[in-house]
């Protein structure tokens, strides 16, 4: 059986006219340690899914099962890493993810509270920055106390919502390093939304797209069938970082122009008039 | 260090420029009400009376000076008056404490009252006490509005059911609230020997300026980054541990920007207030110099008044420093603590 299983999930926003219907019929099963990386276009409700597995909102039908469970609201089984980090800027990054800890382990003792947070940020590589406030670090800094606030409730199932696509393509290419890594450490299950195709090839087990909304739904799947550990120098030349990168950029240009073609037909016809001339007017 | 030079060299222009007008303005002041006198004295007594009045005017006896704006000189000199004056209430107060140690020990051990001194307060008391007042005020304000504050930012319903209340009360003047509270604290309060005007006077003052913090706190608990409120949803924090750990941590820079304007509010009222509640202090110190008439009066009152300005300023930077410290908005914008701070450890490294 699967470890997460979503079955005809649909969710919309808003009532009547003014009801939006974003995600519709969604099916997706993952299983335990895979990495899965859903794709696509923005506004078309990835964030959606990902608060629809970590609990924050629920299906309007359909149910989303986690080890054959329905999910009935956030749990420490899962943890999510946000596209905005989400860190509290009062607090230290040892704060940030002390706290965490606490909540998620409430029996632990200060110490053994205080070791496992300064193992989780040294995991990240951030152990210099320990006692520094999230406004004295950059973005990347930040995204990585974000992961290891995620990482240290030692969830089943990670969920990461673009958590790259803010950064720069040299910390973005570091950080698809280190989560690598320490999903090869850990072997938890990861679902991970992005909107690039190369991070996908080098991250995922699967890649997933979500098609255009209104009612987006999952695509075709992808198998990225590279074998780890994938060196961003010689991918390049890899055949099947090749072929799927061709034909997952295919299928996503082909959904990108089918949008544009059903945008354009709703558009209304502009009658054919031409202004008459376009010569100053002399004056005498 | 070029700006700072900057800054010193224009403040310092502008003092001389402020100083030289007020000197030239005191002086046509002084000069009209010189004329005004002898004119009247023309009129109602006899032309010699009038030139008599004159010569006694120009020969700078204090006690026929008519009362006009002093100049600055003259307040410059009545506050080294006042600091004199006030280094020798501290001196007797000292030597009267020493006198009476033994006798107090005595009716300490007897269980009666011991002889406190009553000689008249000086000018820094009277700064002393104004501190006092506001600071109870403020203390008032903070406990009354920083609760009420966080219950109207958290609960709807309870924002609809004050919120009446707050739009009808936030613009009442400190003169009705100074009514307002003498009717209630005099009918509790009737110990003759009790202390009502301070009472009134911090009650007033704190239920004056305690509307900004109110306001702000409600603003800053209801408007928490929806960011910060998912990290509480997500680790499945309690509606305790939510408000305690992320809703008002996420509020303390505006509750503090509230503090900052109560504070300044606070001492603006107070002033006033003292005056009505015949409470001593800066505003009961201008009340007594305004019914007092003296020559020195007026200069006296001015000297209050910048003593007034310029503890207000620093009051306001005090609070400024604060909220500075509390923001995390932006820690790269300097506090007066950080550079002082920095200027420390860079001489330390060096």
């Amino acid at each position: 059986m699967a470890f997460l299983e979503l079955k005809n999930v649909s969710k919309s926003y808003g009532v009547g006219a003014e009801k939006a219907q974003i995600l519709q019929d969604i099916n997706l099963s993952v299983a335990e340690g895979e990495f899965i990386c859903i794709i696509g276009f923005s506004g078309m409700g990835k964030t959606t899914l990902i608060n629809l597995i970590e609990g924050l909102i629920f299906p309007d039908s359909g149910e989303v099962l986690l080890d054959g469970k329905k999910i009935t609201g956030p749990g420490p089984d899962r943890s999510i890493v946000f596209q905005n980090y989400s860190l509290l800027p009062w607090l230290n990054v040892k704060g940030n993810v002390g706290m965490a800890v606490r909540e998620v382990f409430p029996k632990w003792n200060r110490q053994k509270v205080d070791a496992h947070t300064k193992d989780y940020v040294g995991k990240v590589n951030l152990t210099p920055a320990l006692e520094k406030k999230p406004a004295e670090l950059s973005g990347g800094m930040r995204q990585r106390v974000s992961v290891a606030r995620a990482l240290s409730l030692a969830p089943k199932l990670m969920l990461l919502d673009e958590p790259l696509s803010a950064l720069d393509a040299l910390t973005r290419s570091n950080l698809q390093d280190e989560i690598t890594r320490i999903w090869l450490e850990d072997k938890k299950t990861v679902v991970m939304i992005t909107n690039s195709v190369d991070e996908g090839l080098i991250l995922a087990d699967r890649i997933i797209p979500l098609t255009l909304g209104p009612g987006a739904t999952l695509g075709p799947e992808f198998k990225v069938n590279i074998p780890r550990p994938r060196d961003k120098q010689t991918l390049d030349q890899n055949e099947e970082y090749k072929r799927l990168r061709t034909e997952i950029t295919k299928y996503m240009i082909a959904m990108n122009q089918e949008m544009k073609q059903k945008s354009n037909a709703d558009k209304y016809k502009l009658p054919n008039l031409k202004p008459k001339s376009l010569k100053p007017l002399k004056v005498a | 260090m070029k700006n700072i030079l900057k800054t010193i060299g224009l403040s310092f222009a502008a003092i001389i420029a402020f100083l030289l007008l007020w000197t030239v303005g005191s002086r046509a002041l002084y000069n009209k009400a010189v004329e005004t006198t002898i004119e009247k004295i023309r009129t109602t007594q006899s032309e010699e009376a009038a030139i008599e009045t004159k010569k006694r005017i120009a020969s700078g006896d204090p006690s026929s000076q008519p009362n006009s704006l002093p100049s600055p000189l003259f307040v410059w000199e009545t506050a080294q008056l006042l600091a004199k004056d006030a280094a020798e209430v501290m001196r007797d107060k000292r030597a009267f404490k020493k006198k009476m140690a033994e006798t107090n020990e005595k009716l300490k051990a007897q269980g009666k009252k011991p002889i406190i001194y009553t000689g008249r307060p000086s000018f820094l008391d009277q700064i002393i006490t104004s501190l006092e007042n506001i600071l109870w005020g403020v203390v008032l304000a903070m406990c009354v509005s920083i609760p009420i504050g966080i219950l109207t930012g958290l609960s709807k319903n309870f924002k609809i059911a004050t919120n009446w209340f707050v739009q009808v009360f936030k613009p009442i003047s400190p003169v009705v609230w100074f009514l307002l509270v003498q009717m209630i604290v005099n009918t509790i309060m009737t110990d003759p020997e009790g202390n009502n005007a301070f009472v009134i006077t911090f009650i007033s003052v704190g239920l004056c300026a305690m509307w900004a913090t109110l306001v702000n706190t409600a603003v800053g608990v209801s408007s928490v980054d929806e960011n910060y409120l998912n990290v509480a949803k997500v680790l499945r924090l309690g509606v305790g541990k939510k408000i305690v750990r992320v809703v008002l941590p996420a509020a303390v820079p505006l509750i503090f920007t509230g503090l900052r304007i109560t504070v300044s509010v606070s001492w603006m009222v107070l002033i006033a207030v003292e005056w009505l509640s015949q409470s001593p202090g800066l505003g009961g110190f201008v009340r007594e110099e305004f019914q007092n008439g003296s020559s020195s009066s007026n200069a006296k009152i001015m000297v209050a008044m910048f003593v007034i300005g310029i503890i207000g300023f620093l009051l306001d930077k005090l609070m400024a420093t604060i909220q500075g410290m509390v923001s995390f908005e932006n820690r790269q914008k300097a506090s007066p603590i950080m550079i002082v701070r920095n200027l420390f450890v860079k001489k330390q490294a060096a």
